[in-house]
């Protein structure tokens, strides 16, 4: 009874309508519906963009006039020490940091995938927690944690023999630090990511293979890895754009502005905050911003393909 | 008549109240003409300021309140202050707030740009009443004009522990040299106490306390007081880095990071037991010591570079600032100097812990002021007499902002002794003058 006045209705309507004016108030409907959000775009990351692809070859201490420099911020990538170290750091943590973490997503998912494993809920929130800890935070807990002389993990070495390491104040050690205070930050999130790929891999193929007798190593590598490889590429991706948008130094070295000792863990996104807003070097940040963009896209490009590639696993 | 409101005009007036609606929110609120009544308690208005959490013009605001309480002060004091005021005034100062505490290199940029208020007019009148090395970092060389009232003081010393260094045979002079001093260190080293911070790098103490052995030996500081020229490598500049290599050779400087917990451990645990402080930290360091450790402490002036130099430096300190865009010109003048050339105003402001630069409240209240961390020694006065001292060929151009980071850096590699005094501050200077013509 309720059905038949929108049934006569919606008849109606399309006698109405014709084809062209249905398929112009649908645009008009897209439109509206995407106005807030292109204007949003636009406004906080289109324009911005542009300011700062403008100010890559202008020099600017943010205020008056940029003035024009053409290529010589480019130039001042491989000129600049400070630049150049933070573009060096940022590779060697992409190096370590997107296959360690891709590598504990995925061991990490697989155990908290697995049914008898007591107390997986609890788990898999605590795992998630450090995500949600601010940078901040972060660096705070590391930076006691690591401390030369009261440090716990100084404490625990001493332990079993091992004399205490000066974590904090050597380059090596130093960039240990950040790297394993990004681990912790990250893991829970790219474990999360990789646990849901996990969850929607079919599990007759897990049977059939049982059944032909492949043991739990030969179902990982033929079945998990292969078809979990789109989902390990998108974390592989995430880690890359977490460690290009690296913070946490500025927050474990505040007295050297994140640089470190001897500059080991000035990164590209410490450099580019510090040269704009402490610096008031606006054009330098503005070309590593670009430089780094434009790097980041295309190594995320090269990551995704090479995952394609791997062993023809998504041919 | 009824007339049908088609799709697309609807879709248009959206559109257009949307934009409206969002470029109206992006424009800063305008805010009524003040109205400044001549005469105490009659001052009417408006004036808004933006600074760190807890910050001394928190004091400052409610003293003024109780002086003139029809004047409307609305303080926003958040963590990233510095950065949104940057913002700002790179969008050419509209919505910047009436009242800014600003770093000393950056009233040179902005007063050059004629971003800040002249306060020409405030300050003439009572230019002898500040300290001269406070009051020349609120004129702008460039036109002439003042855009400032001077803030702390920011004198410095050396705070040490008498108790345990006399023990090891080592006394603290009010008036040493620094090969004196050097010495001293040694003994402090052979010892095995700590003296002196000097974190791995270097960082912004390095480049602090360059500064300062820069302006005792005699030099502009990075650059020439109209920023027209890199002083870093002149004769004081490259002696400076000579004298910081010097002292991190003697073995006693402390390898911990600026104010951090192991910093405060070293001061608790007797370790570290001397070191260069401005006056302004005096209240973080009561903050951070044991209550066992107050009172134990004494602060002297630093050595002499050269024969009848000065035995201080200026490490931080800022400048009370109107911005051009102000609404309230005369309101916001009648609170700077209300602030910081009144005895209720800097009282406030040392009630806080900073020192104002105002002579007539330093030679008056303050004298009689007692600090917990110096016990009976009377600090007040030592920190006037330094305060006299201070170098007023010593500046901080526009250039010294970008300076001060490369400095922090690329000072290290002279004290690790990669490379000479010469050669390091000559490249230091080379990149200050890549960048230079962007400071003027």
């Amino acid at each position: 009874m309720l059905a038949r006045p929108a049934l006569r209705f919606r008849r109606a309507s399309e006698r109405e309508l014709t084809r062209p004016s249905r398929l112009a108030m649908q645009r008009g409907l897209l439109v509206a519906i995407l106005c807030p959000f292109i204007a949003i775009v636009s406004l906080f990351h289109l324009v911005p963009f542009l300011w700062s692809l403008y100010l890559s070859f202008h020099r600017w201490a943010g205020v008056g006039v940029p003035r024009w420099v053409g290529l010589e911020n480019f130039a001042q990538i491989v000129k600049d020490a400070t630049i150049r170290a933070a573009f060096l750091n940022s590779a060697l943590f992409i190096l370590v940091l997107v296959p360690v973490l891709t590598a504990l997503s995925l061991a990490c998912a697989m155990l908290l995938n697995q049914a008898l494993l007591p107390m997986r809920g609890v788990l898999r929130v605590l795992i998630f927690l450090p995500y949600l800890t601010p940078a901040i935070i972060a660096a705070v807990i590391f930076s006691i944690l690591f401390n030369e002389r009261f440090g716990h993990v100084n404490g625990m070495l001493q332990l079993i023999g091992i004399p205490p390491i000066d974590w904090l104040k050597t380059p090596t050690g130093a960039r240990a630090v950040v790297a394993l205070t990004g681990i912790w930050q990250v893991l829970g999130y790219t474990t999360l990511i990789t646990l849901g790929g996990l969850q929607t891999l079919p599990q007759d193929l897990y049977e059939a293979a049982a059944i032909d007798g492949a043991n739990a190593w030969q179902r990982f590598w033929s079945i998990t890895l292969p078809l979990l490889s789109p989902t390990l590429a998108v974390v592989s991706v995430i880690v890359l754009l977490f460690v290009l948008n690296l913070f946490l130094p500025y927050f474990l070295f505040p007295a050297t502005s994140g640089y470190g000792p001897e500059r080991s863990t000035v990164t590209v996104s410490v450099v580019q905050y510090v040269y704009a807003f402490a610096n008031r070097r606006y054009g330098e940040a503005a070309a590593v911003g670009c430089a780094v963009g434009f790097v980041g896209f295309l190594l995320a490009l090269l990551q995704i393909r090479i995952w394609r590639l791997s062993r023809g696993w998504m041919a | 008549m009824t007339r049908k409101l088609s799709r697309r005009h609807f879709l248009g007036t959206m559109l257009v109240g949307g934009g409206s609606a969002l470029l109206a929110a992006c424009l800063p609120a305008q805010q009524p003409t003040p109205t400044p009544t001549p005469g105490s308690g009659k001052l009417t208005g408006r004036l808004t300021f933006w600074g760190h959490p807890d910050h001394p013009l928190e004091r400052i605001r409610d003293a003024f309140k109780n002086e003139y309480p029809d004047v409307q002060l609305d303080w926003v004091l958040t963590s990233d202050y510095y950065t949104k005021f940057q913002t700002v005034m790179a969008a050419g100062g509209e919505g910047a707030p009436d009242l800014f505490w600003l770093e000393a290199s950056d009233v040179q940029l902005y007063g050059g740009k004629g971003l800040l208020l002249d306060v020409t007019d405030l300050i003439e009148p009572i230019k002898d009443q500040f300290v001269p090395a406070k009051l020349a970092e609120a004129y702008v060389p460039k036109t002439g004009r003042y855009y400032g009232i001077p803030g702390d003081v920011s004198v410095s010393g050396i705070y040490f522990r008498p108790d345990l260094l006399e023990p090891i045979g080592v006394t603290i002079k009010d008036d040493m040299t620094y090969d004196e001093f050097l010495d001293v260190l040694r003994r402090i080293a052979a010892a095995g106490k700590k003296a002196v911070l000097y974190p791995s790098g270097g960082g912004g103490v390095a480049a602090a306390y360059w500064s300062w052995f820069a302006a005792q030996y005699g030099g502009s500081g990075v650059a020439t007081c109209d920023g027209r020229q890199i002083t870093v490598d002149n004769e004081a500049g490259i002696a400076a880095a000579r004298l910081l290599r010097d002292i991190v050779a003697t073995g006693a400087t402390l390898n911990t990071d600026f104010w951090t917990p192991e910093y405060w451990e070293a001061l608790n645990s007797e370790r570290l037991v001397l070191d260069f402080a401005a006056a302004w930290a005096r209240g973080f360091w009561e903050t951070n010591l044991d209550a066992t450790q107050l009172g134990k402490w004494r602060v002297a002036p630093l050595p002499r570079a050269v024969s009848g130099g000065p035995r201080s430096g200026v490490w931080g300190g800022a400048t009370l600032v109107a911005t051009a865009k102000t609404q309230n010109p005369d309101l916001a003048k009648q609170f700077m100097k209300f602030a910081f050339a009144s005895m209720p105003g800097c009282q406030a402001a040392a009630d806080w812990g900073i020192i104002p630069s105002w002579i007539p409240f330093l030679e008056g209240p303050f004298l009689k002021t007692q600090f917990r961390l110096f016990g009976d020694q009377p600090a007040p006065r030592l920190w006037l007499d330094l305060s006299k001292e201070l170098s007023t060929a010593y500046c901080r151009p526009a250039i010294y902002g970008p300076a001060v980071d490369i400095l922090s850096t690329d000072l290290d590699p002279i004290v690790k002794g990669q490379v000479t005094p010469e050669e390091g501050m000559k490249a230091i200077a080379d990149k200050l003058r890549g960048i230079l013509p962007d400071f003027q």
